[in-house]
């Protein structure tokens, strides 16, 4: 039903925050990831108690689009092979898939939030138009 | 809906990435469905004044 892959060579430089590299054929792939990405002045490092529910972006739903189901779907792989020389990549992150192989189903749900958390405000200018 | 595919030779020589982040995919192979999702939050008010970060 599906192809074989063939890779001569993969560079791969780093592999974080659950991304994954996935080599052969893959049935169902079902990855969530939700990340705060807090910008600090002071450097204060430890440990930081701050709960994701406070913030809508991880509570709320992503729409996605529905896959449409087709009655009759014919494949005539006159070439059964996916050849590919060679792949290099930096990074692969964040709940983000790398695979060499051929998968029946994937979804992929990712959530960000970002926070820039200054000692003093940087942008005195424009708190004076508010006022 | 009649769906008709005929695959011929599919080679390719290099591919450069830098990077893949925030649910994305990068495939070599045949797939059926694929449906990615991501939010992503910055708004103004993601400035955050003091020592306090959690909003009350």
């Amino acid at each position: 039903m599906y192809r074989t892959s063939i890779v001569d060579c993969v560079n791969l430089n780093s592999l974080a925050n659950s991304g994954v590299l996935q080599t052969g054929d893959t049935d169902k792939i079902n990855s969530f990831s939700a990340a705060l990405a807090i910008q600090r002045e002071s450097t204060k490092f430890g440990t930081f108690n701050v709960p994701y529910s406070k913030y809508k972006v991880f509570s709320q739903p992503v729409l996605v689009p529905v896959c449409p189901v087709y009655k009759v779907k014919q494949t005539y792989h006159a070439n059964p092979y996916i050849r590919v020389g060679k792949i290099d990549i930096l990074g692969v992150s964040s709940s983000s898939i790398l695979h060499i192989g051929s998968v029946n189903d994937v979804k992929l749900q990712s959530r960000v939030k970002h926070i820039r958390n200054f000692l003093t405000n940087p942008y005195p200018e424009s708190e004076e138009e508010e006022t | 809906m009649k769906f008709c595919v005929t695959n011929h030779e599919l080679y390719v020589g290099e591919i450069h990435i830098i990077g893949v982040g925030l649910s994305s995919v990068v495939l070599i192979g045949d797939t059926d469905c694929i449906s990615l999702g991501s939010a992503f939050d910055t708004p103004p008010e993601s400035l955050v004044l003091g020592t306090s970060l959690v909003p009350l």
